[in-house]
């Protein structure tokens, strides 16, 4: 037997030997089918079949493992048992979020408690672009003064922010949330309109001004946001404690 | 069956907690105090009664369960209520000293909040992050 027919025989069965066990061998097509086995069988994780169903339901790590073939050695079976103790919490959380829903007492007793905490604060309406470099910035700035209107589509075009997909749109935001630069033009800029390219950080911001306005602290106006504040409270407690209870039972 | 009602009540006085108010507080506000600490009070602890007087947004955050671990039965023979640290109309934080059988007091700071003309408790809970 000549030489390189023998590497090519020797390559292809050192293949064969390192190919994976066959449960793990699964197309994307027949993951679904296949991860009630797996799930019993292998790795010992012992997880109740309540959550495998609802692991099903949405195609969790196991899923994404399975896709990229990947054999588990023993600190990848521990991390994947956290990992999908937190999966199984969060979807067993988000399936019993309707139980969380706080009553109007309780939202207005959070209000009546913490209304020396609200404060007003100046809120402005806005659209914002973010460039990576000034001369592409200058340019999209000289397109703005000649057509205001176009912001939305030069956003969409050329922002990396992620207000992009939303034509640059943010809505009232509160000024602390933005850098120095950027706050100090929508503090002392008169009239709506469109800001010059200002750097903050890396990156270079077209600003457009729609209005300014200082928040209210009436209930009614912050109701929503304490109706969210206090349900987030409530679900993260209970994803720890159900995170608790799972990983006492898979680990 | 008088004299049995008439010791059972002299019984009840004797475990019954006094309270002595050196400020001016509102009379609903007065009740709802002795009420509470009454409840609170080892011989006639009711923690369901308890729960009930604390804030309805305090109560959704911690259930019954966990909230039975910030207030076991105290042993109180009198309270006085010597300080008003802040009073916003509707939100009031008095100190109070709390004195048991043994003679011992300590002191300590209770804080009512008023909704719909009805006060509510509010204790430290360990959930909210301010």
């Amino acid at each position: 037997m000549k030489p390189h027919i023998l590497i090519t025989f020797l390559t292809l069965f050192a293949t064969l030997l390192q190919a994976r066990p066959y449960c793990y061998d699964i197309e994307s097509s027949k993951i679904s089918s296949n991860q009630i086995e797996l799930l019993h069988t292998i790795d010992n994780l012992n997880i109740p079949d309540r959550y495998i169903k609802k692991v099903l339901e949405r195609n969790l790590l196991f899923a994404k493992v399975l896709q990229k073939r990947y054999v588990l050695n023993e600190n990848d079976r521990e991390y994947l048992k956290l990992k999908l103790a937190e999966a199984m919490a969060k979807l067993y959380i988000k399936k019993r979020s309707r139980e969380f829903e706080p009553t109007e007492d309780d939202i207005k007793s959070f209000y009546i408690d913490h209304k020396d905490e609200f404060k007003p604060s100046l809120e402005a309406e806005l659209y914002i672009m973010a460039i990576p470099s000034l001369p592409l910035a200058d340019s999209i700035k000289r397109e703005l003064t000649a057509n205001i209107d176009k912001f939305e589509e030069l956003a969409k075009r050329y922002s990396i922010d992620g207000s992009a997909i939303a034509g640059g749109y943010i809505g009232y935001t509160k000024l602390e949330k933005f850098p120095y630069a950027l706050r100090n033009w929508i503090e002392t800029t008169q009239q709506n309109g469109v800001s010059e390219p200002i750097k903050a950080g890396e990156y270079w911001f077209i600003l457009k001004l729609d209005g300014k306005r200082v928040s209210s602290t009436e209930y009614k106006d912050l109701k929503p946001a304490i109706k969210m504040l206090l349900k987030q409270l409530v679900k993260r407690e209970k994803m720890v404690e159900e995170e608790r209870a799972l990983k006492r039972s898979i680990l | 069956m008088k004299i049995f009602i008439i010791i059972f009540l002299f019984i009840q006085s004797l475990f019954a907690v006094e309270f002595d108010f050196k400020v001016p507080l509102e009379s609903s506000l007065k009740e709802s105090f002795k009420r509470y600490w009454s409840l609170k009070e080892s011989e006639s602890y009711d923690l369901k009664a308890i729960y009930k007087m604390e804030l309805p947004y305090l109560r959704y955050l911690n259930p019954i369960k966990k909230y039975k671990k910030f207030v076991p039965p105290l042993d109180i023979k009198k309270i006085e209520v010597t300080k008003i640290f802040k009073n916003r109309g509707d939100k009031i934080e008095v100190g109070a000293w709390l004195y048991n059988f043994d003679g011992e007091k300590s002191y300590f700071h209770d804080i009512w909040v008023k909704m719909d003309d009805k006060w509510y408790h509010r204790f430290i809970d360990k959930i909210l992050p301010f």
